[in-house]
């Protein structure tokens, strides 16, 4: 039964599925880590009283459930002064890049099944340009914060929608080129061959500042605090003031799919994605090596959230254009000199 | 893929021309946007996916980013409505027109379009960038040079000009 | 005003990431400690399930009028309270009384005794206006109504006030 369903086609829509729903399900999941262990870390208890048919607590998983119906079913207006259009473009425009670009991602061990190679990642590997798919679609989410930050057609989240734009142009640079050490290593652009290139060390290692400085892009990259200026929740106003209901909740989703995506990557480029030793030995394991990694570059996301405090606007700058670009620079540097002369 | 051409290519085309038309500057440079990616899925069809990332990644995931930082420090929300000598207007689109369809002419008496049904069979979807780098590195490697060195001097003079002091 | 100071970082301070992961380690050592306290140890206490169990005895909660052994209450609707009271909260109708054979003679008692809940305060001068120790405020903590009314408590709801816990 189940050898005749594994052909290309449906394995191509069961994947589709699967990791359309388990990274949503990881999003929800990840807002409810965020708050439970926003409240563990300052010694709260944090939402544990949702219960499924008024009994069943499980810890507050139903919070997300919740929390999502009640966003779903808020009256949605339209503020007087708003460019209706772009409006509600904006969300879309963010929403719908968080969730493609983890279609890149390797997720598990490649297998071979009737002379049929297998991949596990929804694009086939074999396009060549894998992650810069990731890093273009990347790109494209910042105009979805920029959109709506201007179409809101107030002052304080235009401001964070420029702020947004300012620290995007300069994290991606330094983002970038620190993949570039990475690329460099494998002698690839194709994902696959990244992970194949780490079976015997991971990236980290002899990477140390590249895997730094991607690590904190990715804060900038996905807004998240110590680097939040376009949201800036606690004092700043931000792009989504205006927001509310649904259009509020797809920016909140595009936020947090952003953190699993940049997870994925992180774990790729320098974690050695789906290789783990003994667990990478079957199909089953691998996957379980990745999403154990993916679960635990996620959780650092939250815990340093909940530990620094938000740069101020010129040192997230300074900090962008003369120590992230220059590290990466000298990390490609190394890398390349190693691989010219050493390897 | 021909109708995925015919759709990109209107969709890149109306969108430039929607970049002149809008009174919007903010709105201009969305458009602009949607032109950029769209050109970018022509590239797709074309089997050059290394390029139309790039596409993507350079113009617009950075210089559009540019431009509406740009525009949204300026904080200019409306065009005033400048006052057109009509005259001027139809000799300037008579203009538009003329020059369009003398490039389209020496596009086709020219040996472009010959040598685009070779490109495809060079590149292919498989080996793209090493390609593009042998091709770059090896044949054009001075050219190549130059423009980043062109580059290069205009970043310094644009620098030179925005400091105050030196 | 901003006042600036000159710190001066030494280069370890200035690698910023040393300090980030000590602050790191606080916060996730926070994490585990509540992770690992069980619930009933924990500074919170979840109100439903469970209750605080030792609320002060001087804590101000709902009201009660002190009665004698016998069940006659203390009180002898001498205004004290009423003319203390910041909120306005309380209302006595007095009636006359004839009754110096008993063996706690007043001249005068409450008819009707109401303090409306809604308006008190809990600030506790009513208690300390009072001569003969008749209203005393209690720790009992859960004042709930459901109507305007039923916030209105007469003497029979007073008389029955319970403290929490020993007392």
């Amino acid at each position: 039964m189940m050898e005749s369903l594994l052909n290309p086609q449906t394995f191509m829509v069961f994947k589709v599925v699967v990791v359309f729903i388990s990274v949503l399900t990881l999003v929800a999941l990840a807002t409810w880590a965020e708050r439970r262990g926003a409240a563990f870390i300052q010694d709260r208890v944090g939402p544990n009283r949702v219960a499924f048919f008024g009994k069943i607590r499980i810890f507050g998983l139903g919070q997300p459930l919740a929390d999502g119906l009640k966003l779903f079913f808020k009256e949605d207006l339209f503020p007087l002064h708003v460019d209706r259009v772009l409006y509600v473009i904006a969300p879309i425009i963010s929403f719908i890049p968080a969730t493609m670009t983890f279609a890149a991602i390797p997720f598990g061990k490649p297998f071979v099944k009737d002379g049929v190679q297998y991949y596990l990642s929804i694009l086939p590997p074999d396009t060549n340009i894998g992650i810069l798919y990731i890093f273009a679609l990347a790109g494209m989410g910042v105009y979805g914060i920029i959109v709506g930050g201007w179409a809101s057609n107030n002052k304080w989240s235009m401001l964070g929608a420029m702020r947004a734009s300012a620290q995007v142009i300069s994290y991606e640079l330094a983002m970038t080129l620190a993949v570039v050490g990475v690329v460099l290593s494998a002698g690839s652009l194709r994902l696959d061959k990244i992970i194949e290139a780490q079976s015997g060390m991971w990236n980290v290692v002899p990477q140390f500042l590249g895997a730094i400085v991607f690590f904190v892009s990715m804060f900038a990259e996905t807004n998240r605090l110590p680097f939040d200026f376009a949201e800036g929740e606690s004092e700043i106003i931000g792009y989504h003031t205006e927001y509310m209901s649904m259009k509020f909740s797809m920016f909140f989703l595009a936020e947090y799919a952003n953190m699993v995506t940049a997870s994925g990557l992180f774990v790729v480029l320098y974690l050695g994605g789906w290789h783990f030793p003994y667990l990478d030995k079957t199909v089953a394991g691998s996957i379980i090596a990745f999403v154990i990694k993916l679960l635990v570059v996620l959780w650092s996301f939250i815990w340093i959230r909940w530990t620094l405090p938000r740069f101020r606007y010129d040192q997230l700058m300074r900090l962008g254009w003369k120590i992230m670009l220059p590290l990466s620079l000298i990390n490609l540097v190394i890398v390349a000199l190693f691989y010219a002369y050493g390897g | 893929m021909q109708l995925a051409f015919w759709i990109l290519s209107f969709i890149a085309v109306f969108a430039a021309v929607m970049v002149i038309l809008s009174d919007r500057p903010i709105v201009s440079g969305l458009f602009l946007l949607l032109s950029f990616t769209a050109i970018s899925g022509i590239y797709l069809t074309l089997a050059a996916p290394f390029i139309a990332a790039m596409q993507l990644v350079v113009y617009a995931g950075a210089i559009i980013v540019l431009f509406l930082f740009v525009i949204m420090l300026l904080n200019q929300h409306r065009e005033a409505p400048s006052k057109r000598n009509k005259f001027i207007t139809f000799v300037s689109v008579l203009g538009a027109i003329l020059i369009g369809v003398l490039i389209y002419i020496s596009l086709l008496k020219s040996k472009i379009l010959l040598s685009y049904t070779k490109m495809s069979a060079v590149g292919g979807m498989k080996n793209n960038v090493e390609t593009l780098s042998v091709v770059m590195f090896g044949k054009y490697f001075i050219p190549f040079e130059l423009i980043s060195i062109l580059l290069l001097a205009a970043m310094v003079a644009a620098v030179f000009l925005s400091k105050k002091r030196v | 005003m901003a006042i600036k100071k000159d710190v001066k970082l030494s280069w370890w301070d200035k690698l910023y990431l040393p300090a980030v992961i000590k602050g790191m380690f606080i916060t996730i050592s926070h994490f585990f400690k509540t992770l690992f306290t069980p619930p009933s140890k924990r500074y919170t206490i979840e109100y439903p399930d469970r209750r605080k169990e030792d609320i002060p005895e001087w804590y101000r909660g709902l009201h009660r009028l002190n009665t004698y052994e016998d069940g006659t209450l203390k009180c002898v609707a001498c205004f004290c309270c009423a003319t203390a009271c910041p909120a306005d909260a309380i209302y006595i109708e007095p009636e006359d009384l004839e009754d110096f054979d008993k063996e706690h003679p007043k001249e005068k008692a409450p008819k009707v005794f109401q303090i409306d809940l809604h308006r008190c305060i809990y600030c506790g001068f009513c208690e300390e206006a009072c001569p003969k120790d008749a209203i005393q405020l209690t720790n009992h903590y859960e004042i709930v109504h459901t109507s305007r009314e039923a916030g209105v408590f007469g003497i029979e709801e007073l008389v029955k006030t319970k403290s929490e816990g020993g007392e």
